[in-house]
């Protein structure tokens, strides 16, 4: 089972604030039959209490995730937005973070995608690739610069 | 045995990633005896009532939770794998110190 598809990688989605990233990426996810309904809230709930933005140098990045229970088959969705949009920062919630790509984890079971986790934080340190994904125009070089990066996109 | 809670929000990604980094960080510092649990903001406060960790690790606030003077660490830097070291050797500094 692979993790990705092209299918799942947005390039220049435009919204106002996480919430409306969020709520984006619950409806794609739900229409495409990866989420249950009860996903996009549970989303919001979880971003709300728990901020998923993690601050990068020249743009920052979040990695929102919610409870496994309302997901139906795991993948990774990927949005690089148009303009930058205000998350929370993680672990630190009154700081706020300028994101410009977000990795929606869809997990089922934490340990079995542990190492998607693992990967995307490494990727996140890879300033080469990061530029790539920030400014790139094409869904198949960023599709291919990430299969490179994440072990786990590969076929089982 | 060590008792480590590891605090997310949601309890599978995060402080799952974190819990495995620093068990191999503490096995590297020597310390092997642990026990790490995982657990959601929502669960820690239970966990902490019932079965107290000597030490928290945390990715999300935890503002909100009486911590009944447990040590607790920021697991950002292990999260992101970046200068571990100082962190790493803090908690086996702290476990050590119990």
């Amino acid at each position: 089972m692979t993790m990705i598809s092209m299918d799942n990688i947005y390039l220049e989605v435009a919204a106002d604030n996480y919430q409306e990233v969020l709520t984006k990426i619950g409806k794609l996810l739900q229409k495409k039959g990866y989420v249950k309904e009860s996903y996009t809230e549970a989303l919001l709930e979880r971003e709300e209490l728990s901020p998923t933005g993690l601050p990068l140098s020249p743009w920052s990045v979040a990695i929102p995730h919610t409870d496994p229970e309302h997901v139906i088959q795991p993948c990774l969705i990927v949005f690089q937005l148009k303009e930058l949009v205000l998350f929370n920062e993680m672990a630190n919630p009154t700081n706020q973070v300028p994101v410009k790509y977000v990795f929606g984890l869809v997990f089922s079971d934490g340990k079995k995608q542990l190492k998607l986790l693992s990967d995307i934080i490494a990727l996140t340190q890879n300033k080469q690739l990061m530029t790539t994904l920030f400014t790139s125009k094409s869904k198949e070089e960023i599709y291919k610069g990430l299969k490179m990066q994440l072990s786990e996109m590969k076929e089982e | 045995m060590y008792k480590i809670l590891s605090i997310c929000g949601s309890g599978i990604a995060t402080s799952t990633l974190v819990a495995e980094r620093l068990k191999d960080g503490l096995e590297e510092r020597g310390i092997i005896d642990l026990a790490i649990n995982e657990a959601n903001i929502n669960e820690a406060a239970g966990f902490i009532q019932n079965n107290p960790p000597h030490l928290i690790i945390y990715t999300t606030s935890i503002d909100s939770l009486e911590l009944n003077g447990i040590p607790s660490f920021d697991a950002i830097p292990i999260l992101m794998n970046l200068n571990t070291g100082p962190i790493y050797d803090a908690i086996a500094e702290s476990l050590r110190q119990l």
